[in-house]
């Protein structure tokens, strides 16, 4: 039977009961499905996307009101299946017509390569032929059954790096982040955690896009429903005004033709049996290159300069040392003229939703909680080139505050990611002292650091986050973060620098030391604890500053030294 | 002695514990403040103590037998070593059963054989003042030298038995000029030291002896000339 990625059991969902089933698409509306349970991070990302673009394909809102209207009675399986139908036919895998997110053209022209290519973790032709395979491995996938290799083809879409001459970048640049809303509320089916993260149609569209409904035979949608928009030359790149909304969800800026075996085998990526499995494919080179100023809407982007507005937006990527809540402000807060930061479109319109929806209120109570109670699922790989370094898969609370207020959250959160920024420097700088004889010429990456003190504060953080949300979305004319919020947020900071610090610099034995050592370590822990204290009149100025700022009292050096030392 | 006096005497002479140094690493404070009257009354003189408590200074001899001693069994011997012991011992006896069961430290009759060879050296003493910081201070009369060279104080970080520590430690604070040094601060970190050595090492390396010794001393060698003192 051949694979058709709307009518066929192809998706795996976890139920409430805990048993996972292959499922088509339409079970997403299942009030019993709570979640996919795809066999990879990068697969579980590009199904949840799948998803939603269906959704978004198949049931726009006209505008904020019929989104909530829909929030409250969400479809059946039986409706979704209704609404799917027509696109069916631009769903097919495999088969003579126009097949999901491949090349029209069977490819005849091109060498058959193996189907790992498909995975951005698999090594390169170039990588193999010069043996340089030495963390991303080759010959760890041969065989693929159709359903991984419709999602490793979905996930190479979507995602795709630059590849080298006429290999083309993805619609939003190589390894880009994605931002997802999720209610707080774990137990939603996932329906209710998808619908969050599709836009109405009078919001989805880019500047210079006009929304029409979406067709299967759009090929200005579906690009593969067509001949393929070769990039040979100049002046054939795809600009957001030359296509229909949501192609951004249907890009495909890759040429490729799966070929189905005839010879059953076992999938390397999910296990299962497969009865034509892939294990080759053609792939070419000058598919849609997509240029112009993209704003996908689920991923985050940023200025580079604020002030040259003619500069494209750049997608924003995951980064050796991770994701954390030093990210959190330009994932979440649109500051185009100042940091350049541009959250994801759909996290924008969402912390919108809320005042348009404000005079409804009455019937926006769930809406409210969703609201005032979101996540923000943050996920990607950290691209270098076309090299996966790693993927990243965060989740952070999303905090809704009234519009006039945007401002002062802005501002206290500053404040706060700034406070954990200036003391991960000093300990940084404090660790090279205990640690090296001539700290300034010490070479060597210390993101490490970095990563754990942000890491090790990050749930504190988000908890001032809540305290911050709380105390806005009470609207008073002149909010106030009250003391106690700045003092305890300051003392998780002293805290983990000063764990950090003993823990990298004097966790071994000190006996049998050189005393220039011991020095060094003494030295440096001296003054990381001065510095933290807030004492001395030089060193201390910053958590003085902050002390200030935040209305509370940094303890007497003398009281706190022994605080600090004394057991818990 | 006038009636003035008498009554301040007796007043001091309910100095409790709470007149000790507040975080101690291996000593509890019952323990500090009884080591500090006895060792008051091995060194000071009749007036200075009468400053402190109405207990009689222990005679002269004494102080001077414990001091011959260089080995834990010869002190074990000594007179001063046995009010030290009782002191310390009819406190366990009296208050251990009800007492916090954390407090319950095992009595090493050993490690305060060592701490009483060590103090005993001991003739003048300045409240919470560690030895690692008189160690670090600038010897009088030279321009940068501290009173323990580096190389001296890296071997007395470095003791393996009892009676190399009592050894270093008498030698350290003949190099401080047995003064300037709290007893109880010495005390606590003979008694840390001892700690160690039977493996039980604190899992915050900033409250091991190492460490606290060598903070202390090299804080002091980093103060500026002038500000020391």
């Amino acid at each position: 039977m051949k694979l058709n990625l709307l009518t066929s059991n192809w998706l795996p969902f976890r139920h409430r009961d805990g048993r996972i089933d292959y499922r088509p698409p339409s079970a997403l509306a299942d009030p019993d499905v709570l979640d996919l349970a795809l066999p990879r991070a990068d697969f579980q990302g590009a199904a949840w996307q799948f998803l939603i673009a269906l959704l978004q394909t198949a049931m726009t809102p006209k505008n904020t009101d019929a989104w909530l209207d829909r929030y409250q009675t969400p479809p059946g399986v039986a409706e979704l299946d209704e609404l799917l139908a027509p696109f069916a036919s631009a769903f097919e895998l495999d088969g003579d017509g126009p097949r999901f997110m491949q090349d029209l053209d069977p490819l005849d022209d091109v060498k058959d390569a193996p189907v790992a290519g498909l995975l951005i973790d698999s090594p390169g032709a170039n990588g193999i032929k010069n043996n340089t395979d030495f963390f991303v491995k080759r010959g760890r996938v041969d065989t693929a059954c159709p359903e991984c290799a419709a999602l490793a083809l979905y996930t190479m879409q979507i995602n795709a790096p630059a590849g080298g001459a006429g290999i083309r970048v993805g619609l939003r640049g190589g390894g880009p982040l994605t931002t997802l809303i999720l209610p707080e509320d774990e137990s939603q089916p996932l329906w209710a955690r998808l619908w969050p993260n599709v836009m109405p149609a009078d919001a989805v569209g880019q500047p210079g896009q006009a929304w029409r409904a979406p067709g299967v035979e759009d090929r200005d949608l579906f690009f593969w429903m067509g001949d393929t928009r070769i990039s040979d030359k100049k002046g054939t790149e795809v600009l957001p005004e030359q296509v229909h909304p949501l192609h951004a969800f249907w890009s495909m800026p890759r040429r490729y033709r799966l070929l189905f075996d005839e010879t059953p085998g076992c999938c390397d990526l999910c296990g299962r049996e497969a009865d034509r499995p892939v294990r080759h494919l053609r792939a070419k080179k000058q598919g849609a290159n997509y240029d112009g100023p993209w704003r996908h809407p689920l991923t985050p982007y940023r200025r580079l300069n604020p002030k040259k507005l003619e500069e494209l937006p750049l997608s924003s990527k995951g980064q050796p040392g991770g994701l954390g809540y030093r990210h959190w402000p330009g994932l979440v807060l649109e500051d185009e003229a100042i940091s350049g930061a541009l959250p994801a479109r759909v996290v924008t319109h969402h912390l919108q939703k809320y005042r348009q929806v404000k005079a409804a209120r009455d019937d926006g109570e769930a809406f409210d909680a969703l609201y005032r109670h979101a996540r923000l699922w943050v996920f990607g790989y950290d691209m270098d080139n076309m090299k996966p370094r790693g993927w990243y898969s965060v989740e952070m609370p999303l905090v809704g505050v009234p519009k006039a207020h945007q401002e002062t959250l802005r501002g206290w959160v500053k404040r706060f990611v700034d406070l954990a920024s200036e003391i991960s420097w000093t300990l940084r700088n404090q660790l090279k002292r205990a640690w090296f004889k001539r700290p300034e010429d010490a070479k060597g990456d210390m993101s490490q650091i970095d990563a754990q003190f942000f890491e090790a504060t990050q749930p504190a953080f988000f908890t001032a986050l809540r305290e911050i949300g709380g105390v806005l979305r009470e609207d008073e004319e002149a909010p106030t973060l009250s003391p106690e919020i700045h003092r305890q947020w300051y003392g998780a900071l002293k805290r983990e620098a000063l764990a950090l610090f003993d823990a990298q610099a004097i966790s071994g034995p000190l006996e049998g030391m050189k005393m220039q050592q011991l020095e060094r370590i003494t030295g440096a822990r001296r003054y990381l604890l001065t510095y933290l204290n807030g004492s001395g009149k030089k060193v201390g100025k910053t958590m003085q500053a902050f002390a200030e700022a935040g209305g509370f009292k940094l303890k007497t050096p003398a009281s706190e030294d022994h605080r600090e030392e004394s057991p818990a | 002695m006038s009636e003035a006096e008498q009554h301040a005497a007796q007043e001091v002479a309910d100095e409790t514990a709470a007149s000790v140094e507040r975080y101690l690493y291996a000593l509890d404070k019952r323990e500090a403040f009884e080591l500090r009257l006895w060792w008051r009354r091995l060194v000071l003189n009749e007036q200075e103590l009468k400053r402190h408590t109405r207990q009689r200074p222990y005679p002269r001899g004494v102080r001077a037998a414990l001091r011959r001693c260089d080995t834990i069994e010869s002190v074990l011997l000594t007179e001063a070593f046995r009010h030290l012991w009782s002191a310390l011992e009819s406190r366990a006896w009296q208050e251990a059963p009800a007492d916090d069961p954390r407090k319950q430290r095992e009595h090493r009759i050993e490690t305060w054989a060592a701490i009483a060879a060590v103090a005993s050296e001991l003739r003048a003493e300045t409240f919470d003042a560690p030895l690692g910081k008189r160690l670090g201070e600038k010897r009088p009369d030279t321009g940068d030298t501290p009173r323990m060279s580096d190389l001296r104080f890296q071997q007395l970080l470095d003791c393996h038995t009892s009676q190399e520590l009592i050894r270093r430690f008498r030698r350290a604070l003949k190099l401080a000029d047995n003064a300037g040094v709290s007893v109880v601060r010495l005390a606590d970190m003979v008694a840390l030291w001892d700690r160690e050595q039977r493996g039980q090492y604190n899992a915050r390396a900033t409250r091991r002896f190492a460490f606290v010794m060598s903070d202390a001393y090299f804080q002091a060698r980093a103060l500026k000339p002038g500000v020391g003192d």
